[in-house]
């Protein structure tokens, strides 16, 4: 393990050398904590139950490095950067566009700026994650602030566009939602070659009482990417979060839901979806923990897989002892399309409370056969019918998203994807 | 490699010289584990060669695992030199001498369940000279088996006179290698069960190892071993109601079911063994390797367990569907009270062609104990059609107690349709409610809804077995809920 990951610690020693920071030592503290994990585990392999079906050790293939310098890119194409958002970007993992004028009720500032007024937020690396890596280059991402009773009118955007080839970047982002707050929060994470890249992205969240919390993620990927994710959020009483995911592209995609209920009316909601196909590999993991009474999680995660692609789900529920008067469901249902093409899914439940109304549902399957003889029945063509069938199973996913703009962009690249792999399907 | 063998072989016979006439004055090993001692059980079984050298190879095996601690189970480690891997049955100056000396609580357990007072100086452990009824009974039953060709005796009698049986299917279910326990469990078992049904024998009468469990003391180390041959029918039982006494902490049972073609192979167990007092001192860990492989085309095999018992219970019944069309059920109840541990769950390997699966399983959790459903629906890219349907349900009595699911699925084809469901929850306060407003006590209240939770499992049960298992889930809860 040592040597595999040998490669990213020399990355380090030299990135540490640029570094200024050594002025904050409990930042160094926690970069040779992650530095002991890497070279102790190396990235997160198959030996752990966590990454059964993901194995990370085959980023040691490629030789990724820090990118060094970047070119004006062509920010023209890119979609929703039109509107009238709030638009962060970053640019190869380089904070490239951060709105200016910010008024005083929220705050955005670049991470290596305010080190300082989030020390207590960033947390330890406990268990073997790409919390290790991510730490290790931790540098360019954002601080949020929305400061208590804001509601913010347009819905922040942050675009990591990727333009480079053979280049790694670790983002952490850090949203702090006030009491009584709402904000909606966009991920876009697009590429404009079909590069070879790997990029770790972190947005930890704190939702403080009475707050409201939406985060879409959309993830397109190059073909030959690796995208891996993680998300905490910690939540205060009557907290609401909501986590819409769309995974459209991206060779290797895995995300790390991690939603922590704390206080009494907490609410979580985690909404899925990936359409995949070739070799796509796409693992969503979420851990739900109820540690506090009167605490209430809803999951829905959809999946398609056509070709040779692998989609996997793991959700977990935990309750904890004493946290009475839960309600918590969780749904996984998956069509496959190709006899190439794997799912593996898993919900589980860890119960250590009696008062709860737990659920959880897991189907896979492939399309209705009934349905599909209806549809030709009244005239419909078979590749028609098909993509009738998957698209009325994605649309689930897609209508939970509220904002009108996103919506119809997101059902686009949706509608997209899968008549492809209808028309490829029949 | 020649020379290896011929050094094992040298050093092994040495051994047996002094170890071998020293048993016949005690018959026990001293506690501890090497190749002598595998050598010693195998010539005091008087086993053919291949027996002695599969043993040895599932021992050199299992010296390079590791006991694996990935189940929801705490346990202090179990040290493996400290058992003594062959023991005769005890003498009778160590038993009770009558049901006088025997602990008061297990008596009561016995007169609610119903159980003659000969059979429970049996269970008790208490020394009787004079064998009672179940000899004959079992007399009678092998007469009117044998004349079917149905073959029901104890392993150690199968390896004797069908050693050609048990080499063509020993370890063809669970290799040797298999997984740490059902490696000890090959290089050192004991004694266990042969059933044999040849083609198109509708086996009679439900066998069981109740009916002989004094003919062949029940070891540590069990293995048990059912081939249905093509077309034939068999339902096996084991363990029974009554609680169980058994001094042996660890217990590493393995199980192989074999299903030719046509074949349908029924297996039921009910488990009470001791689980340890209130605080989860003493108890039986129960580590057992129980699969069954549907080799024909459409066989079946079905697995109903009623797990009541051990402080801890490590078991995954499976079912691997080879053959097109097969079938494969698991039904279950695990009932985990005080300080109990229970990990279980089956696995379902979709190999064939329209192959279907059933999995039922509740699990009740009261007092400090923490009881998991763990399963594998596996379905390979070559299984078109597979079919299953799971559905595990958890319900809760008491606020210390956990309820866990660990369900994998993992489909490798398109036509595959696989459905699973879970809810855990709390027992019903309206329900209760109900059933006190009618008069009912809170504990025959409780019992009542359990049952009715657990019916769908119940039903699968023979029906003898279903009703006593009904009351043990009564006994088992009792003072659970205050």
């Amino acid at each position: 393990m040592i040597e595999l990951a040998s490669s990213y610690i020399d990355h380090y020693k030299s990135f540490s050398n640029e570094r200024e920071e050594t002025k904050l030592p409990w930042l160094n503290n926690l970069r040779q904590d992650a530095l002991l994990q890497l070279q102790k585990v190396g990235l997160p392999n198959s030996h752990l139950e966590d990454w059964k079906y993901t194995d990370l050790s085959i980023l040691h293939n490629h030789e990724f490095s820090l990118p060094c310098h970047t070119e004006e890119p062509d920010l023209s194409n890119i979609e929703l950067l039109n509107e009238d958002f709030y638009h962060i970007v970053f640019v190869n993992g380089k904070l490239h566009h951060i709105p200016d004028e910010i008024n005083s009720s929220f705050t955005i500032k670049p991470l290596n700026q305010c080190y300082s007024s989030i020390k207590n937020l960033i947390s330890p690396i406990t268990q073997p994650s790409i919390r290790a890596i991510n730490t290790l280059f931790m540098d360019q991402g954002v601080v949020i602030d929305i400061k208590e009773g804001t509601i913010l009118e347009k819905p922040i955007h942050l675009v990591y566009l990727t333009t480079e080839n053979q280049i790694m970047s670790h983002l952490r982002n850090v949203i702090l939602s006030g009491k009584n707050s709402q904000c909606q929060i966009i991920e876009n994470h697009i590429a404009q070659n079909n590069h070879a890249y790997f990029s770790t992205v972190i947005t930890d969240i704190h939702s403080a009482e009475n707050s409201l919390t939406a985060l879409f993620k959309v993830t397109r990927e190059s073909e030959n990417s690796y995208h891996v994710s993680q998300n905490n959020v910690i939540q205060a009483a009557n907290s609401q979060f909501d986590y819409h995911s769309f995974d459209l592209s991206g060779k290797l995609i895995r995300h790390d839901i991690n939603s922590e209920l704390n206080g009494a009316g907490a609410n979580c909601n985690l909404y899925g979806l990936f359409a995949l196909d070739g070799k796509q590999h796409v693992d969503t993991h979420s851990r739900v923990a109820h540690n506090h009474s009167h605490t209430y999680s809803n999951e829905i995660f959809k999946g398609i897989a056509d070709g040779r692609s692998k989609g996997i789900f793991n959700g977990k529920v935990i309750v904890k002892q004493d946290a009475q008067q839960i309600n918590a469901a969780q749904q996984s249902k998956n069509i496959l399309l190709s006899n190439r093409a794997e799912i593996d899914t898993k919900p589980e439940l860890e119960i250590y409370a009696d008062d709860v109304k737990c659920s959880h549902g897991a189907t896979v399957g492939n399309l209705n056969e009934d349905s599909l003889f209806y549809l030709q029945s009244r005239g419909v063509d078979l590749t028609a019918a098909k993509n009738m069938l998957i698209h009325g199973f994605a649309k689930e996913i897609v209508n939970t998203i509220d904002l009108e703009i996103l919506r119809k962009n997101i059902n686009a690249h949706v509608v997209e994807k899968l008549n492809l792999t209808g028309r490829r399907a029949s | 490699m020649a020379n290896d063998n011929q050094q094992l072989d040298d050093m092994l016979s040495q051994e047996y010289e002094h170890g071998f006439i020293t048993d016949i004055e005690t018959d026990t090993i001293p506690p501890g584990l090497d190749e002598t001692v595998i050598g010693m059980i195998s010539h005091k079984k008087n086993e053919p060669e291949f027996m002695l050298q599969w043993r040895l190879q599932a021992y050199q095996h299992w010296l390079t695992m590791k006991e694996p601690h990935w189940a929801q189970h705490h346990f202090k480690p179990i040290d493996y030199q400290e058992i003594s891997y062959y023991s005769a049955p005890k003498l009778d100056k160590d038993r009770p001498k009558s049901l006088d000396e025997v602990d008061p609580e297990l008596l009561a357990t016995y007169a609610k369940l119903g159980i003659p007072l000969k059979e429970q100086e049996m269970l008790a452990g208490v020394a009787v000279d004079a064998v009672f009824d179940s000899v004959s009974v079992a007399t009678t039953f092998k007469g009117k088996l044998s004349e079917l060709g149905i073959i029901f005796c104890s392993f150690s009698e199968a390896v004797q006179e069908h050693p050609e049986l048990i080499k063509q299917y020993l370890g063809t279910v669970v290799p040797y290698t298999d997984n740490f326990f059902a490696t000890l469990n090959s290089a050192v078992f004991t004694d266990g069960s042969f059933v044999y049904i040849p083609k198109g024998v509708r086996c009679p009468m439900e066998l069981s190892t109740y009916f002989r469990i004094n003919a062949a003391s029940t070891g540590q180390f069990e293995r048990t071993l059912i081939i249905a041959d093509e077309g034939s029918y068999v339902s096996y039982l084991e363990g029974c109601t009554a609680p169980m006494r058994d001094e042996n902490q660890l217990h590493a049972a393995v199980v192989e079911l074999i299903a030719l073609k046509d074949a349908q192979i029924k297996y039921s167990t009910v488990q009470n063994w001791y689980p340890g007092d209130k605080d989860g001192k003493g108890g039986i860990y129960n580590f057992v390797t129980k699969r069954g492989d549907c080799r024909g085309s459409n066989s079946k095999i079905s697995w109903t367990q009623v797990e009541t018992g051990s402080a801890i219970t490590w078991k995954y019944p499976s079912v691997v569907l080879q053959g097109d069309n097969s079938v494969g059920e698991f039904y279950s109840v695990a009932v985990t009270n005080n300080m109990q541990q229970a990990d279980t769950g089956t696995k379902m390997y979709h190999l064939g062609n329209n192959t279907s699966s059933t999995v039922i399983s509740k699990g009740i959790s009261a007092g400090r104990s923490q009881n998991s459903y763990r399963g594998l629906i596996k379905v390979a890219k070559n299984a078109k059609n597979a079919r299953n349907y799971t559905q595990c349900d958890s319900l809760l009595m008491g606020d210390q107690c956990g309820a866990h699911t660990f369900p994998y699925i993992e489909a490798k084809n398109a036509s595959s349709h696989l459905e699973h469901e879970a809810t855990t929850s709390k027992i019903s306060e309206d329900q209760l409610f109900y059933l006190l407003q009618r008069g009912l006590s809170s504990e025959d209240a409780i019992s009542m809804v359990v049952n009715g939770f657990c019916k769908r499992v119940l039903k699968e049960l023979p029906m003898e077995f279903a009703v006593e298992a009904q009351k043990l889930l009564g006994i088992s809860l009792e003072g659970s809920i205050g």
